[in-house]
């Protein structure tokens, strides 16, 4: 089994009984991501709930590094960190209390502090508003710094569900470069997006658009 | 693994202790039960003093399920939950840390006052320390299956109901071991018997209500 890339084969998913895609074949190395697209509804959240391990597949198997959520669960959740419309922050609780408890999560930086993690989280442009509860946050804002998560938590697979949505070019812009520093790294994206998210020198190696080859 | 209890349980309850009303209200609602009772019923110490252990407990169990019915509701809105699922831990130790954290905020106070309000009730001093050791070892189980009920009712928009109905069922052996073990200690009879069935009891809820707890959510979350 190739070690470094995402296998998925044959993967056959539905949503309230309605089948929204079969026989999915896609192998992702690591350096590369995929962009995940198609119309609201055509199965871009349930494809990466899958993938993440919150759902189950009606059929086909996957595997990252060799790893399947179904079998390794605790080590597939050690190199997969799926971020989805929800921010997953307590809104009466500050960024950074927020950031602090997930980097406690057992994906942190192993040489990193809590602080440090934090800290790297800046690069979001979070700075400003770590110690603000997450409550009186805009939506933009809330969005950086759920991303910022990315930047505190080291894994090697990240499933991004609409990361764009709410950010301003900046967000976009550093959301960009966040990509590509990760897949430099030897990191693999599936990334599902209504907008053009450009990595600078990193094209998508793959664009998979769901619910037309059904 | 105990670093993702810990760091839920100081969520938790920074969370609570931001928040008043969080750590406030079960407290309030307690005092509130046990002082209804003595304007309702009767006021003759000798009534009250028979009926003390039966009002401490259901003041406690009414007052710890009141808290409950948002104990996952927030955290499923926000998105915590899923990303609880998906942890290299697992979600056992975060149902552990719920059912702690809960239990910081309802039990443990209770446990702390109800001496007090027992001793209000004329229950004799020499019975106090078993209506606080009857209500250590019971009060985690109300937590623990109150967790697995708002687990399975969480997610649901008008799951407050239900999970109440769902839940004081299985409280019943509960209340009728710990209220009996203040009625005999205030009998000046051995409680040791009641106390040793509530502990036994709460061993294993503690074991098997946090898996009951992060199946219950796998299966919501789906």
């Amino acid at each position: 089994m190739d070690n470094g890339s995402l296998k998925v084969s044959n993967l056959a998913f539905s949503r309230d009984g309605r089948m929204l895609c079969e026989g999915l074949d896609l192998v992702l190395r690591g350096g590369e991501w995929c962009a995940v697209t198609g119309a609201n509804g055509a199965g871009k959240t349930t494809l990466l709930r899958i993938l993440c391990g919150l759902s189950e597949a009606d059929a086909g198997a996957f595997h990252w590094r060799g790893l399947s959520p179904a079998l390794e669960r605790g080590r597939y959740h050690e190199q997969v960190l799926y971020i989805g419309h929800k921010s997953g922050f307590r809104s009466e609780l500050s960024v950074a209390a927020n950031l602090a408890f997930y980097s406690g999560l057992g994906r942190a930086r192993a040489a990193d502090t809590v602080a440090q993690a934090i800290s790297a989280a800046d690069d979001f442009g979070i700075a400003g508003w770590l110690d603000t509860p997450c409550a009186k946050l805009s939506q933009g804002q809330l969005r950086r710094a759920s991303l910022s998560r990315l930047l505190v938590e080291r894994a090697s697979l990240w499933l991004l569900d609409e990361p764009g949505v709410g950010l301003d070019d900046d967000g976009i812009g550093r959301l960009e470069r966040l990509l590509a520093a990760h897949l430099e790294r030897g990191g693999a994206a599936l990334v599902a997006t209504h907008g053009a998210l450009a990595p600078p020198g990193r094209p998508a190696a793959h664009n998979l658009r769901l619910g037309e080859d059904v | 693994m105990f670093d993702a209890f810990v760091s839920l349980v100081r969520r938790d309850l920074s969370a609570a202790v931001n928040i008043h009303s969080n750590w406030l209200m079960p407290v309030a609602f307690f005092t509130v039960v046990v002082s209804l009772f003595p304007l309702g019923v009767d006021a003759d110490p000798a009534v009250l003093r028979r009926l003390a252990p039966g009002i401490i407990w259901i003041a406690a169990l009414l007052a710890g399920l009141l808290s409950l019915e948002r104990a996952f509701k927030d955290d499923f809105e926000n998105g915590s939950l899923e990303q609880w699922l998906i942890t290299p831990h697992g979600v056992y130790p975060f149902a552990l840390a719920r059912i702690f954290a809960h239990w910081c905020i309802t039990g443990l106070p209770f446990m702390l006052l109800a001496p007090f309000y027992g001793y209000l009730l004329g229950m004799p001093v020499h019975s106090l320390p078993v209506v606080v050791f009857s209500l250590a070892l019971g009060t985690p189980v109300l937590s623990a299956l109150g967790a697995v009920g708002a687990a399975l009712t969480g997610c649901l928009r008008r799951g407050e109901m239900l999970m109440v109905l769902l839940v004081l069922p299985f409280y019943v052996p509960l209340l009728v071991f710990g209220a009996n073990a203040m009625d005999l200690a205030a009998a000046g009879l051995p409680a040791e018997a009641a106390l040793a069935i509530s502990g036994a009891i709460l061993i294993v809820t503690l074991l098997l209500a946090p898996l009951a707890v992060g199946a219950s959510l796998r299966v919501m979350l789906d």
